[in-house]
């Protein structure tokens, strides 16, 4: 295999293995990578280069390290952002809380999605229970004969202001995971300063 | 293998030091950097390891690429140098690195 031919298959390979990440940064990663080996193998020190490489995934697997948090942060995608604290939440305080808080206002929001769901189609047993004697407040479902004391007080009303709940609670949620990948990012920064 | 692991973490902050320090004096290429770190080799900078670096500093705002055409003939290189936030960031580590070094140095005596 020519100099050419080695450079062009394994920055191939390496673009492959930054599928994952944005595509300016991605093309601008390669663009770079091949300038370096370009120019060592006219000083003829390319195999030298591809073992200080590293494999295109070892490589791959660096950069995407390096950006992962930012990245994240910057396409602002729940799933994005909820990837990054799961990934980071092992070995990291803040992604843990930011993981535990997110999670919890995801799952109400799925729940409270759920029920306004039920509600369209068993609206006797779905909605927001008030037992003046006890004085609770429940909202969702009650299995017939343990809504006993309980009156729902919204009727088909529950529906839209479930769903309004739900979303309000989802983009709480997400602010939250952004805040603590904010956060993250600004500590690894602190932490390269000190 | 324990310390494999310690060098590994006291060469993180070093490398980033090093390149810095390094692009405080020059406009530098990749290759430049590396060639120049070339006699530094427990500093451990790498060719699998100065690139995601480089990456990382110019998305923080402390160093800024631009592409460029040598003089003559040759292909566009990406050359980078310290912004107003890397010189803020490299003036901070040296101060800290010096103090460090001093202390380290007193703990552990002079080597013979």
């Amino acid at each position: 295999m020519t100099d050419p031919e080695r450079i062009e298959s394994y920055t191939n390979d390496l673009a492959k293995a930054l599928a994952p990440v944005a595509t300016t940064d991605r093309d601008e990663i390669i663009r770079e990578i091949r300038a370096h080996l370009e120019q060592r193998a006219d000083e003829g020190r390319l195999t030298e280069a591809l073992e200080g490489l590293g494999s295109p995934q070892a490589c791959a697997r660096a950069f995407r390290q390096e950006l992962a948090l930012q990245d994240a942060f910057d396409d602002g995608s729940p799933v994005r952002t909820f990837r990054a604290l799961l990934a980071n939440a092992a070995r990291n305080v803040i992604a843990s809380v930011g993981l535990f808080v997110t999670g919890l206002f995801m799952l109400i929001a799925i729940g409270l999605a759920f029920t306004a769901f039920v509600e369209i189609v068993s609206p006797q047993t779905t909605g927001l229970w008030v037992n003046a004697e006890h004085s609770l407040i429940l909202f969702g479902t009650l299995d017939e004969g343990r809504g006993d004391g309980f009156t729902e007080i919204l009727g088909f009303w529950y529906v839209p202001l479930a769903l309004l709940a739900a979303v309000i609670l989802f983009v709480v949620g997400q602010k939250s995971a952004r805040l603590c990948l904010g956060l993250m990012i600004r500590r690894n920064r602190k932490q390269h300063l000190r | 293998m324990k310390l494999e692991s310690w060098k590994s973490q006291l060469r993180k902050g070093a490398a980033e030091l090093a390149l810095l320090s390094l692009l405080g004096r020059d406009a530098l290429s990749g290759t430049e950097l590396l060639d120049r770190m070339a006699d530094y080799s427990e500093i451990g900078l790498s060719d699998g390891t100065i690139y995601p670096l480089l990456k990382r500093l110019e998305r923080e705002g402390r160093i800024a690429g631009d592409w460029k055409l040598p003089t003559g003939s040759g292909r566009p290189t990406k050359h980078y140098s310290l912004t107003e936030d890397g010189r803020i960031a490299l003036a901070q580590m040296q101060q800290t690195w010096s103090v460090f070094r001093q202390e380290l140095t007193a703990l552990l005596g002079d080597p013979q």
